[in-house]
């Protein structure tokens, strides 16, 4: 079949779906398909996310069939148009009000999102099938536009590289460093263990200076390793020597670096608000689920460092959670249509 | 470039269908729609209020499209069966019997564009900016000024987490995407399911269903989305106007039809920022053609 495959991109922002999008077209290839990406510029600003949405409205696109993964590109209009819904736009929704969103009170806002959601509703509604990345995406696509999906997993970047290793004295934190990611509990939670541990903060953003006074402050300063962004091979190395990997965003969609820790054979640190997280990690089976305080973090680091052999079962536990994951019946059920 | 012609047969007299009419003034911000002129040489389109009302002259003319609007119950016979483009019908049940020449448009139809669906996330925000209780239930009943012209109760239903509804203004309520509890009496007029878009009680117990029906947050979410799909299956004249237009073929001059269609279909008024936004894009790219484009538009 010829497929496009549809993604909206912030010109220079490259993320988890960018990455997913093109790995798509790398699959879809590999079964045989002729597979193009189909990319379009997108603004995240309340002014201007509706502009977007309208032009993917109007883009002509001849294919056998197109799958469009993030907000807005799944307003394109085909007759075979299946979602595969990475996320809608989130500050519109549960991020509503929130520090990362500019949706607020004001009339202006309440009417956009009265707006939104009713273009949400009537384009996702037109697609044959609604799949999405992960259960929570698809809880949310429940609640705020009543449409039901199905969620269809797919393997994390790396996941081929990824191999086990000795445990060692250091938990990998490997994370962008904004807000949503909660960096800052990592930092804070090293304070609160008793364990001679270290802690491996690799990734960049904007709270990167913010962070190293935060360790100043908490006097962690020296047990704290921020080698920003690293390269494959380095991240790859970094998951075989960890004891443990923490992830504690809020909220997230599916992340990727649960997986990743898995495939390597590492137990994951999470709290109970991670959002798509918990559809993988497994409180006493594949990692520890904390409250999101650095009191309970730090506890959970000092419990594996104390026991090695446990934080082994974890992540062997972890493996074997992830050992299915594939893109065979990613591809398989995205052009069933 | 200008609207396309839109030529109206009616019966004599005022209309006893006000749905069919709120039809009729949508069409009209989209076509040229004339009274019925036998002198006139060219139309792009023929509404005909009822079987009746249609000169021969019409029923031959098969250059332009033809919608008839058909009384309850009532089949069109042979000649119009082969001629009539659409269907002009009063409910869901009668459309399944003619099939995608069917038009739904219920006699208590109302345009959408006035009373927009509002999701439960903005109503609780709405609330809150305005500092009314979350819980907020309105009770609207037969003796309130409805349909439809009364602000006061339409805006209750946009803001209530749930409505005890009795009379017209249930249709507002569907069209508001509310949660409401209603009487046997009105979800029968008005052909509303319990349990999918309404829920039935017993008149003395409205109010206290309904605030049952606040206090839980997914059932309430899932009868207004159903208010909001019976809604738009059977009452709401601009969605209808829309499905009429496409059956009968657009003629919204280029560059802006494809613009102000696309638009339609995610359901943006016409004095939306949004769509107005858009209308903007295209004027700098067309200024001679200002006037042109701004009648079409509207």
């Amino acid at each position: 079949m010829d497929i496009c495959i549809c993604g909206a991109q912030v010109p220079f922002v490259l993320g988890g779906a960018e990455l997913a999008t093109e790995r798509l077209v790398t699959a879809l290839r590999d079964h045989g398909h002729r597979a193009e990406l189909v990319r379009l510029p997108s603004a995240w600003d309340r002014e201007r996310i509706f502009d977007a949405a309208l032009a993917w409205r109007l883009v002509p696109i001849d294919a056998d069939l197109v799958i469009a993964t993030n907000f807005p590109s799944y307003f394109v209009r085909h007759p075979r148009k299946i979602v595969w819904l990475f996320h809608q736009h989130r500050a519109a929704y549960d991020g509503f009000g929130g520090p990362w969103s500019d949706f607020d009170d004001s009339e202006e806002s309440l009417t956009a999102q009265r707006l939104l959601t009713e273009w949400d509703s009537r384009a996702l509604a037109e697609a044959s099938s609604i799949c999405t990345i992960s259960e929570v995406v698809a809880d949310r696509l429940h609640r705020f536009n009543g449409l039901r999906s199905e969620a269809l997993y797919h393997p994390p970047p790396l996941f081929e590289a990824l191999h086990d290793g000795p445990f060692g004295d250091y938990i990998l934190c490997p994370t962008r460093l904004e807000g949503n990611k909660r960096p800052q509990l990592g930092v804070e939670a090293l304070a609160h263990t008793d364990a001679d541990l270290r802690l491996v903060l690799a990734g960049n953003g904007s709270l990167a200076p913010a962070l190293d006074e935060l360790a100043v402050r908490e006097g962690v300063r020296d047990r704290l390793e921020r080698p920003g962004f690293v390269a494959d091979d380095v991240l790859v190395e970094l998951f075989a020597g960890a004891l443990a990997v923490l992830y504690a965003p809020f909220d997230e969609d599916y992340g990727y670096v649960t997986l990743q820790a898995f495939a390597a054979g590492k137990p994951v640190v999470t709290t109970v608000d991670a959002g798509g997280v918990l559809e993988w990690v497994e409180d006493g089976v594949t990692g520890i689920v904390t409250d999101p305080t650095p009191e309970a973090l730090g506890a959970a680091m000092s419990r594996l460092a104390a026991d090695p052999a446990w934080a082994e079962k974890l992540g062997a536990a972890g493996r074997e959670r992830v050992a299915g994951l594939s893109w065979d019946p990613v591809v398989e059920r995205l052009t069933r249509g | 470039m200008g609207l396309p012609i839109v030529e109206l047969h009616s019966d004599r007299g005022p209309s006893q269908r006000p749905g069919l009419l709120a039809l009729l003034r949508v069409l009209h911000e989209r076509c040229d729609l004339r009274a019925f002129d036998p002198n006139r040489p060219a139309v792009w389109a023929r509404v005909a209020t009822s079987t009746g009302s249609i000169p021969p002259a019409s029923l031959t003319d098969t250059r332009a499209g033809l919608a008839v609007s058909l009384g309850r119950g009532e089949q069109p016979d042979r000649a119009m069966s082969s001629r009539a483009t659409a269907f002009i019908v009063e409910t869901v049940e009668e459309a399944e019997r003619l099939g995608d020449r069917a038009i739904v448009v219920a006699d208590d139809a109302i345009d959408g564009a006035d009373h927009p669906p509002l999701g439960p996330l903005n109503r609780v925000r709405r609330r809150a900016a305005l500092g009314l209780p979350d819980a907020m239930v309105v009770d609207v009943g037969l003796d309130d000024d409805f349909p439809v012209a009364a602000p006061a109760p339409a805006t209750g239903l946009a803001l209530a987490a749930s409505a005890a509804v009795r009379g017209p203004a249930v249709v507002v309520g569907l069209a508001l995407g509310t949660p409401m509890t209603t009487d046997e009496p009105t979800a029968t007029a008005f052909g509303l399911r319990d349990g999918h878009e309404v829920i039935v009680a017993h008149p003395g117990e409205l109010l206290r269903v309904a605030h049952e029906l606040a206090a839980n947050a997914p059932l309430a979410a899932s009868i207004g989305r159903g208010a909001t799909q019976r809604f738009a299956a059977a009452f709401d004249a601009r969605g209808a106007a829309m499905r009429l237009l496409a059956r009968l073929g657009t003629t919204i001059p280029d560059p802006l039809r494809r613009v102000r269609e696309r638009l339609d279909e995610l359901a943006t008024p016409v004095v939306d920022e949004r769509a107005l936004r858009a209308l903007a894009a295209v004027i700098e790219l067309s200024p001679d053609h200002r006037r042109d484009i701004v009648g079409a538009w509207s």
